[in-house]
């Protein structure tokens, strides 16, 4: 009784795994002789096999579709175009324009970069003035009174720096 | 007249033959698109695409293959193309899709004669599932299935479109069902038994 039980099982599992290839076979009726006997006598596994065949021979015969009404007005438009420009001056033209495209969008691109490069110069402090404010700053160092706060925070950072060297 | 012959006369810019293999591909080729982009306003577009490009290649065209062939493997490099172009647009698509399926689903149950609304319900259900796991399977694998299972195309046909060995369109087609029913297996028995386990 056990072993009916199992081998049930068994093949309730190998039709769930092989559904595709067995509902194939099921429309062609030519489903093999032990799955339709399994069939016969499971009503579960024959439920399943009848619904997903159903349902694949639906999506094979899904209803044609066609095209819109304007679709060939409009793929006909497309290529008079086409003929337009691929013949006479305007072809020469739109062959020109197509070989230097690549050219014009290279100038621009590098011109942009000449251009940001320009706008992005800042104007140099002559080293005469450099120099002059360095030095005031250093006499200004100098001048302050010994004893002073700003002395005293003066060498404490020069102790610091030292320290950290 | 033959498709090939038709190629020939669309080279020297004859419009009435192009009306003619477009009458013969459109239907074919949007289809496909449809399938493989899930998106009408987009499958359109791209099957104008695709017959454009036929138009301005119709010269380079060598007849080693069919016609036919041909003008899928433009169609499903279009295809390729467009979905990896549009990859963070697919959100869209998805919420497209969706406003689409509900209005399929209304109809399905006018269609049912609301006899049985449930069963056209689920039925819709169960159609969007497997269009969903269809839709995640890989490119590859996904075009082969859609052209074998849903465009009725031998596996010699698709190994030509695709450019690749017969046994590659083999193996490709069994990885794709392993995937496809790996995908699905976690929704059969809410979905397709009616009851949970």
């Amino acid at each position: 009784m056990k072993k009916v039980a199992s081998d049930n099982k068994r093949a309730c599992a190998f039709i769930q795994s092989h559904l595709i290839s067995i509902a194939e076979k099921e429309i062609e009726k030519v489903t093999p002789l032990e799955i339709r006997d399994h069939l016969d006598s499971c009503p579960g596994c024959a439920l399943l096999v009848q619904r997903f065949a159903r349902a694949w021979q639906n999506m094979a015969l899904q209803e044609e579709t066609r095209p819109t009404p304007s679709f060939f007005s409009n793929l006909i438009k497309r290529i008079e175009a086409y003929e337009e420009l691929s013949s006479g001056r305007r072809g020469i033209v739109a062959a020109a324009w197509r070989i230097l495209r690549p050219v014009a969008a290279a100038a621009v691109f590098l011109g942009g970069i000449l251009a940001g490069n320009e706008m992005g110069k800042t104007e140099k402090v002559p080293a005469a003035l450099e120099e002059s404010f360095t030095g005031r700053f250093l006499d200004s160092i100098d001048s302050i009174p010994k004893g002073s706060v700003a002395d005293f925070y003066v060498s404490h950072q020069n102790l610091e720096k030292e320290d950290l060297e | 007249m033959d498709d090939k012959e038709l190629l020939r006369r669309i080279a020297e810019k004859d419009h009435r033959a192009f009306k003619m293999l477009v009458d013969r591909f459109q239907n074919k080729v949007l289809n496909l698109c449809l399938r493989l982009l899930d998106n009408p306003q987009n499958a359109e577009d791209v099957t104008q695409e695709v017959l454009f490009q036929v138009y301005k290649s119709s010269r380079k065209f060598r007849h080693e293959c069919l016609v036919s062939t041909w003008v899928y493997r433009i169609a499903l490099n279009r295809c390729r193309n467009f979905n990896r172009d549009n990859r963070k647009f697919r959100w869209w698509g998805g919420l497209h899709r969706r406003l689409a399926n509900e209005r399929w689903g209304e109809q399905a149950l006018v269609a049912s004669g609301a006899d049985d609304p449930e069963s056209a319900w689920k039925d819709n259900e169960r159609r969007e599932l497997i269009r969903k796991a269809i839709a995640s399977l890989p490119e590859k694998q996904k075009a082969m299935l859609v052209l074998h299972k849903f465009e009725g195309r031998s596996y010699k046909e698709i190994a030509e479109i695709l450019d690749v060995s017969l046994p590659s369109v083999e193996s490709c087609l069994h990885r794709a069902k392993i995937n496809l029913q790996r995908k699905l297996a976690p929704d059969f028995p809410k979905v397709f038994r009616g009851r949970k386990f």
